[in-house]
């Protein structure tokens, strides 16, 4: 990737990766699939806990992490929510 | 100070549908970009939404008060809230249209600015308002803070059609130029009357385009 990505775009890749894993996964396989380090995965699953895309599930071993409905409906508009924040040049 | 324009008389009715088109179009620019901020959760949305919302009101304001001035109702209006006359009941109605008008545009000012520094807001509102109650042309100096405003919003929209050459950011680019025209014209105008006309034709144009642009948003 030659771009940066920005905040909303990790947001949209970290979203799409759990929805792959039939939206259960381990915190290991969204830093591969989407590309980040453990410090800023550990960043954005917070954000994103707290605006309600994620739930974390407590296991054995471990934790793994699912989307919500919220989470579903980001990623079904997430293409009007880029077409709209790009016009009014309200991007990262 | 008396603000009653002296409107053309076939214009009489078309300004007010005019006033409710826009407060309709940017209350749905408002209320899809809460819908953005709650699936975003960018503050920066939610500043932008209420910055709609509140130019929204300003037009509510200004289309009911011309309508309660052409109508008979104006008189009870007047009676039930103990108000002298027509006249002040405009004064009351455009200066309500100022306030929300002046700020909504300082919030998406603002919101632009990507500012994280929290005195920024409070600073610019109270030089706003400071130069509009102690002006002694409040019109003047309430057009020229707008133009002003609008200036920096017009290149604010042209660097980001430089930074995203689209369709939907060229809209926005020419929509804000037009709200720029309606504003400034008023500046350089002699007709008061001619410029209330022209004004609100500049201001159809841009919001047909912020409307345009909404609906391609939309549709994609």
């Amino acid at each position: 990737m030659n771009q940066k990505r920005n905040r909303l775009t990790v947001i949209h890749d970290i979203l799409r990766v759990i929805q792959k894993k039939n939206s259960k996964i381990k915190p290991t396989h969204i830093i591969y699939k989407a590309n980040l380090s453990h410090a800023m995965l550990e960043e954005y699953m917070k954000e994103m806990i707290e605006k309600g895309f994620v739930e974390e599930q407590k296991q054995k071993k471990g934790k793994t992490y699912s989307l919500t409905e919220k989470g579903f409906n980001f990623l079904k508009e997430y293409k009007t929510i880029t077409a709209f924040l790009e016009s009014y040049g309200l991007g990262d | 100070m008396g603000y009653l324009f002296a409107t053309p008389s076939w214009f009489f009715g078309i300004d007010i549908a005019l006033e409710l088109a826009f407060a309709v179009i940017t209350l749905a620019v408002g209320l899809y970009s809460y819908k953005v901020y709650k699936l975003s959760g960018k503050n920066q949305v939610k500043t932008f939404s209420i910055a709609f919302s509140l130019i929204s009101v300003s037009y509510l304001i200004q289309s009911i008060t011309n309508f309660l001035i052409l109508s008979k109702l104006n008189e009870n209006v007047c009676r039930a809230f103990n108000i002298a006359s027509i006249n002040t009941l405009n004064n009351i109605g455009f200066y309500a249209y100022m306030l929300f008008f002046t700020i909504g545009l300082l919030t998406l000012t603002h919101t632009t600015l990507r500012s994280k520094n929290e005195r920024i807001y409070p600073l610019m509102f109270a030089v706003t308002f400071l130069a509009i109650l102690f002006s002694t042309n409040q019109l003047y100096i309430f057009y020229l803070l707008a133009s002003t405003l609008l200036t920096y919003m017009v290149w604010h929209y042209f660097q980001n059609y430089i930074k995203n050459k689209q369709t939907k950011t060229l809209i926005v680019l020419v929509a804000f130029v037009f709200l720029l025209f309606g504003r400034l014209h008023f500046l350089v105008s002699v007709n008061h009357s001619l410029f209330y006309m022209i004004g609100h034709f500049l201001e159809l144009v841009a919001y047909i385009l912020i409307l345009i642009n909404l609906i391609l948003v939309i549709r994609k």
